[in-house]
Order: C-alpha cells, then structure tokens, then sequence
C-alpha cells in the first residue's frame, strides 16, 4: 500500500492520500503533482509528513531498501520519455540494463517486455532501435513497457500526451486501458487534461499550486470552482490565496474563504466555502 | 496575405496556399511544416513563389521579414529575466521593453520560473515591437498544457486584430478550427483538404482522435496515422475508406488525385471523383 501521510515539499503542501485504486492526479504545470513521484521514489526531498510504502517510511529506508521499491514495486513514465532511455544503448539494452540492476532474469525480463510493447501495439523489431530513431510515440510506448516490465505494484505516469498529437495521444490513452484491464499495476495518473483523467482513473484528486481543493470518483461531478475553471478552460494567471488557495482567482471569493475546510459535497471532498 | 504558388522543398510536393486573416495549416507536424516555415522565412532555397502582400500591394521579401514575427514551437526558457530576454528584441524591431512588459502585465521574473501562459506573454511581446503584418504559431498549442491553450489563441486573435495583422496557425489538433478564416489540411507534403468540412479520411481521422470526456476505461475509437507513403495519396496506407472499396485501391496507391471541389470546399480524394461515387 503506498501512502502519503501530508507530504511537503517546496511545491506540495501537506499532500495526503492512500492509493488503494487508479488515482488521477488532475493539476496544472505549476501544482506540484511530478512531486508526488518524486517523493515514491524517495528522489525529492521532504520537508515535512511521511511517504508510506507498506507502512514502512520510505524516507527512514536504506539506501538498498529503496532500490528494492524502486522499479520493482514503484515504477514511472516521466513525461520526456527519451529522459528514462540511455542514448547510447539500443531500447533492448535499456530493458537489459534495469532487469540486471534489479536482479532480474535478462532473457525473460525481455520476453516480458516484448508481451508489453504487444499490448501497446509496438512490434519487437523496436528493440533494435536506439533511442534518438523513436518517434514520440514509439519513444512514449517504451517507457511506458520499461516502466511495466518489473510488473510493479504501482506506476506513476506524468503528463502522458507532452510531446504528441491528439492522435499520439488517444493511441497512447487506449493502450494505457488496455493495460489497466490486463496488470495487476495500480495506475497513478498525473496530467493537466481532465478528459484523460475521466478514461483512465477510478478516483480522482484535483491540486492547485500544491494543495488538494477536491477529490473524488467522476470529473464529470466536481465542485470546487477551481475544477470547474480547469475543466472550462478559464484560468486566469495562479496566485495563491490565504486559506483557500484559489480565492485570490476565484469569482466567489469571500473573507469567510480564509477559514476553509473540506467538506462534503455529493461523492466528493471539496476544499470550498460555497458548499458549507 | 502571404500567398505560396507551386512550392516545392524537401517533402513539399507543388503547394499553393493563400494565408491571409486568420489562417490555419493542419496536420501532424513534420518535415512538411517546417520545411513550409523555412520557405516562408527564406531560411531554405526552395522552387516556386513565396508573396507577401500587404493591403493588396505586393511588397519585396526582406521587407516582409521585419514585418513577420514567428512564436517558436517550443518555448525556451533559459534562466534569464524577462526584461533582459526581450531587450534584444527591441534592438531589432525598436519600442520599449519596460512599456510593453507593463502594457502585457508581465512580471519581470526568470523564465524558468513561469508557467505556460506567462511565458506566453513573454514570446508574444515582440509582436508590439515596430509594424507586424505576419504572425507564425508553430505547433505552440501542442506543447503546452490544455488550460493554456484556449487563453493564448484568444490572445493572438486580439492582437491579430489589434495589429491589423495575417495570423497563421500551425495546428495539429482539429479541437481549434473553429477559429480559422481559412483551412488547410496537410500531410505527406500535400494539400490534402481546403475548406473546414473535413471530408478528407486524413482529416476526418484528425478530428475523431481529440479526447473528450468520458467514462472510467471507455476506449477512444481511433486508428493510428503513421508516416505517410510518397506513392499515390499519401494517407492510403491508413485509409479505412479505401479499404472498405476495392474499386479504389489501385488508384489510392498509386496516383495522387488533384483537388477537386465540392460545394465550397476543396477535397484531394478519389472518394469524392464522379466516378468513384457510389
């Protein structure tokens, strides 16, 4: 089980939740949310809270503890995927290398990874590649099956679409189902696209400058006026308010926001006055 | 207008284009637009006829240039201040740095620090520098993230008109047309469609991969567009309408159909020949 027990870093304030489903992490450039990834890795530094994987502190792990998580139990597509390929080894390699770094059999670990690049509708003769003759969207497939191979417990994957076109995007979307219905894997899922979030998560939790201002089960119920200008597309530049953070951008501001909690509101968890 | 007569670089095949107020240019980005933004710069030597026209007077390319402002594909963000990345700007095109920053409300912080829109607001500054009557988007709206998307458009319409300015719009997303005065649909170097009516398979594949809202793993129905064939029309390899009529498929794969119209539009397609109709 992987838990965040209010994480901070320099752009996440007190960040809490328990992944037990697909979670989509639903927020801009500017919220913080590649954090989150970071901080399962243990490669970001945490200024406050815990990073729980099976109620052990990842944070308090040895070093060769963590390597034991990472990858094998905890695994990410960072959103420039040529940034997770070693340009001078062939796509092959790569798998090579991180099956031998993590004790794995080579030649099955490859067998493996070939199965997933199947389902991501890649043929094996990618693997004789190298990195820099990847299309975008060969190059976001493979990670995608490098991030897969080790068969972890949880993938993390940042902003899916950068660096595609909508075509690119909807294939890599329909794989990404495709996977889902066929892993084990739970999917966290962080993108700046709501309509991404709505095919691939189970729950959602939407992040504004690093704060959690909703969450819930279906984008296509939200409260929180926030979510409701993200998904408009009718943000303005993001300032971040006292209390709420969205109050100094938000069209229903009141001094009452400064005092904000979390309520209830339908299915939802809501970070609004209105609703009170 | 800028008005492109039978050009012909790299993968470009015979283009003609007249991009005049609002004019986009869709299609997955690849070595046709860029080749199309070098031609248009003068960056590449190239065979055929690129003009510029400004209230219907044809004026002389170098002129033009000065006159032309170009919004990168990709933002650069160096770790420099936004004052001193636009100074060199306004030693080129002339106005002041410290007016337009205020006039555009931008914040004098490093563009490392900026979010999409913001940086945004940097790189269009220099379109209130000296006279603009061209303005180029390069693929800007696929790199950077869907709020930002509709605010920047909006912008560069605004200033379009502010200017009295040509805007021309890389895309490749159909999600945008809706503001095109005009249309074109490329790929594989080729003026696949004019017109908005997407009838091309090409661009009828475009317009169906935009992801919408929906249900908890509910799939998009979409079919992949990979590189285009230089034999016939380049999409055919793709097309599920020539695949669905064997009468087409000799045709599709070998010769290129010449635009033909339909009602207002312009459609390059054997599907839409008089004798392939049925």
């Amino acid at each position: 089980m992987l838990e965040y027990q209010c994480s901070t870093t320099d752009k996440l304030n007190c960040f809490s939740t328990v992944v037990s489903s697909n979670l989509g992490i639903l927020g801009q450039k500017d919220s913080g949310k590649e954090d989150i990834i970071y901080l399962a890795l243990g490669i970001s530094s945490l200024k406050k809270g815990k990073v729980l994987y099976d109620g052990k502190d990842i944070y308090s792990l040895k070093e060769e503890y963590l390597n034991n998580i990472r990858w094998k139990k905890i695994s990410a597509v960072f959103y420039n995927p040529y940034n997770s390929l070693n340009p001078l080894y062939k796509v092959s390699s790569n798998f090579e290398e991180i099956a031998i770094s993590h004790g794995l059999e080579k030649n099955a670990s490859l067998e493996i990874a070939v199965e997933y690049l199947k389902i991501l509708g890649e043929k094996k003769e990618i693997l004789e590649k190298y990195p820099y003759d990847l299309s975008p969207l060969e190059a976001k497939r493979v990670s995608i099956a490098l991030a897969m191979f080790t068969d972890p417990e949880y993938v993390m994957i940042d902003d899916i679409e950068y660096g595609l076109n909508d075509n690119g995007r909807a294939l890599i979307v329909n794989s990404l189902i495709d996977l889902i219905e066929s892993s084990r894997s739970k999917f966290v899922i962080l993108d700046n696209d709501p309509s991404v979030i709505s095919r691939l998560a189970d729950e959602f939790i939407v992040l504004y400058m690093g704060n959690i201002v909703e969450r819930g089960n279906d984008l296509r119920e939200v409260y929180h006026p926030y979510t409701i200008d993200l998904i408009r597309e009718e943000l303005g530049i993001n300032k971040l308010g006292i209390g709420c953070p969205y109050s100094a951008n938000c069209r229903f501001v009141t001094p009452k926001c400064e005092k904000v909690r979390t309520t209830k509101v339908g299915n939802n968890e809501v970070k609004c006055i209105i609703y009170w | 207008m800028i008005k492109v007569k039978g050009l012909s670089i790299n993968c470009l095949n015979g283009v003609n284009l007249e991009l005049g107020g609002i004019s986009c240019i869709l299609g997955n980005w690849g070595k046709d637009k860029e080749s199309l933004i070098s031609a248009i710069l003068g960056k590449e030597k190239y065979q055929g006829k690129v003009e510029f026209y400004v209230k219907g007077v044809l004026i002389d390319n170098k002129e033009a240039l000065m006159l032309t402002r170009v919004i990168p594909q990709y933002m650069e963000k160096p770790n420099v201040k936004a004052s001193s990345f636009l100074y060199p700007f306004t030693k080129v095109f002339g106005g002041k740095v410290k007016e337009i920053m205020q006039v555009l409300d931008i914040e004098d912080k490093y563009l490392s620090e900026m979010g999409d829109y913001e940086l945004f607001k940097v790189y269009s500054a220099p379109l209130f520098m000296g006279d603009v009557k061209f303005i180029l988007l390069a693929n800007l709206l696929n790199s950077v993230e869907e709020q930002a998307k509709a605010r920047i458009l909006k912008d560069l319409i605004k200033i379009s008109k502010m200017k009295n300015s040509d805007l021309i719009l890389l895309i490749d997303s159909a999600e945008y047309v809706n503001v095109c005065e005009s249309l074109y649909v490329i790929y594989g170097g080729r003026i696949l469609e004019e017109g908005k009516e997407f009838l091309h398979p090409y661009s009828m594949a475009l317009l169906n991969s935009r992801i919408k809202m929906g249900n908890k793993h509910e799939k998009i129905d979409v079919m992949e567009i990979g590189q285009p064939t230089s034999e016939g029309c380049p999409f055919h390899e793709f097309c599920n309408e020539m695949k669905l009529r064997k009468y087409l498929w000799i045709k599709c794969r070998l010769e290129m159909p010449d635009m033909m119209n339909i009602g207002e539009e312009k459609v390059a397609c054997w599907l839409f020949r008089e004798e392939f109709r049925q």
